[in-house]
């Protein structure tokens, strides 16, 4: 079978370092005011039940993209056969639509008047390296591989913990490529 | 060499480019790549010097592999050789090129003009800095004697300089956070333990010598239990590898982590447990808990044989401490 990316966090080892935040603002040149990759916080009870979770989001690369049904240009945004979902920069209008339609909240438009999300680093992935936020996480919460070869790391992690398995919002039918492994202790929320 | 702007980049972008257009720190800020350019990218970023170094912005001091291009450090990212890290870094040392190159980073001196708290600062140079730290503390020196001021130093590593400063100008007053930091940590498992100082598997990883003579990384753990009292290894440490051991620790060996602090911190919020008791009350804490140990400790019996004795082979004084204790 062809290669298909897909990423996977492990909620219990995610540590709320941001280093992922950071290292992919370095990476790709990230406007101030948005991000491809972030971590939510959220904080729940009163003392001394105070829960804090962390929940590191980027774009899901969904297997059924809605941005790319939203988008008016025929190929600005596509998915690829590899399982990325990509913009071409010379095709894009900035029209927003794709924006909108991300129920994730992962697309930005800038200054420059092209939408931008995470693209899994495509330049480091070329390489066979590591996307910067695999590589930087402090925690060794994320992995990155290939959902189609039972032997990758991704494949073992699925399986090794199917009951933990979830993705964020399935409710959209969207079929996101990125999975987390809950915290049993805690309940995954939408922050 | 021209000054490539993005919007140029964009339309020149193939292969044509390639060593064609000059990095630009500020510009290059807001610059994304497009599928097409990556290509480019690839190919360019393999030409690039390597350079391997260390990051001296905290003690950590993890190993860090940066790209030069143009002279400039273009990219930071983690030492992937280095065990200790693992190609890991932190917010900090990601946000590394800021340091360098952002161009809100402060330059000057700037010496406050507005009230506390307003914002209004007004740039000055080092001369003018210098003389005006002078005149303040000898107007202080005159006002109040010299033991009014307090100098608060870094770590023990520069303290020394700090030390002479001080007393040159008349104050015992020079604190450093050794004190809190490393003075217990070195000095507690000296007393009790001889001078060996506790290093647990989840904060130090090692290379294993194997069979074929290569090295590799071992990051399995033993540890069952961990209690951290007043610490939060997952944001403030000298030990970046805390952070991946607690917490594969925990997944991989059922760890258990109990956090002791007033305050909910990141290492409270992975924590089994979180004791907050109330600040300075920690050692009644660990008092009760020596008393439990000690009054329910069972040496016949597996499950409650709580102390190993023959910890008392590497300390001294644990009589007089025992007989100290149960006075009290």
């Amino acid at each position: 079978m062809a290669k298909k990316y897909a990423f996977v966090i492990d909620l219990r080892k995610c540590v709320g370092c941001y280093s992922c935040q950071v290292s992919c603002k370095q990476e790709n040149d990230v406007p101030i005011s948005n991000f491809r990759s972030t971590v939510k916080l959220r904080q729940d009870g009163r003392y001394p039940d105070v829960k804090w979770r962390f929940l590191p989001v980027l774009c899901n690369h969904c297997d059924n993209p809605p941005c790319v049904k939203a988008c008016p240009v025929p190929g600005a945004t596509y998915k690829r056969e590899d399982g990325l979902v990509l913009i071409d920069k010379e095709k894009c209008l900035g029209c927003d639509y794709c924006v909108t339609a991300c129920p994730y909240d992962a697309r930005y438009v800038w200054k420059d008047k092209k939408a931008d999300k995470c693209d899994f680093c495509l330049h480091l992935l070329q390489q066979d390296e590591l996307p910067a936020c695999v590589r930087a996480c402090m925690g060794k919460a994320r992995y990155i591989g290939d959902i189609n070869d039972p032997n990758s790391k991704v494949s073992m992690l699925i399986a090794e913990n199917k009951n933990r398995i979830k993705v964020r919002k399935p409710e959209f039918n969207t079929k996101p490529s990125i999975y987390y492994i809950l915290d049993d202790r805690k309940k995954i929320e939408e922050v | 060499m021209e000054k490539q702007t993005r919007r140029k980049f964009i339309k020149l972008s193939g292969t044509a480019l390639a060593g064609v257009f000059m990095w630009d720190p500020v510009s290059s800020l807001f610059r994304q790549l497009s599928p097409s350019e990556t290509q480019t990218y690839a190919a360019e970023i393999n030409k690039l010097k390597t350079v391997y170094t260390a990051d001296v912005m905290c003690p950590s001091e993890c190993g860090l592999e940066m790209k030069i291009k143009n002279d400039h450090v273009f990219k930071i990212y983690g030492n992937t050789h280095c065990a200790y890290n693992d190609g890991t870094m932190c917010a900090k040392g990601a946000s590394g090129l800021q340091m360098i190159y952002s161009p809100y980073r402060i330059k000057s001196p700037m010496i406050r003009v507005g009230e506390r708290g307003e914002n209004k600062f007004k740039k000055v140079s080092w001369e003018e800095a210098l003389d005006y730290i002078a005149s303040r503390l000898v107007k202080f020196k005159k006002e109040y004697g010299p033991e009014s001021v307090i100098m608060d130093a870094g770590d023990v590593t520069d303290r020394d300089c700090y030390w002479r400063l001080a007393f040159a100008f008349g104050t015992p007053n020079v604190v450093e956070h050794g004190a809190i930091c490393d003075t217990p940590r070195r000095h507690g498992p000296k007393l009790m333990l001889g001078g060996k100082r506790i290093e647990p598997d989840l904060m130090r990883p090692v290379l294993v010598r194997q069979l074929d003579g290569s090295l590799k990384k071992d990051f399995s753990y033993q540890n069952k239990l961990i209690i951290y009292n007043g610490w939060n290894p997952f944001v403030a440490t000298r030990i970046n590898y805390e952070s991946r051991g607690t917490v594969g620790a925990q997944v991989e060996n059922n760890c258990k982590v109990v956090v002791i602090d007033p305050c909910h911190t990141n290492t409270a919020a992975k924590a089994d447990m979180w004791l907050a008791p109330k600040a300075g009350t920690d050692a009644d804490l660990f008092a009760a808990m020596l008393r439990y140990i000690l009054e329910n400790n069972n040496d016949n019996d597996p499950s409650r044989k709580y102390i190993d004795w023959s910890f008392q082979d590497y300390s001294e004084g644990w009589d007089e401490f025992l007989k100290e204790f149960k006075s009290w």
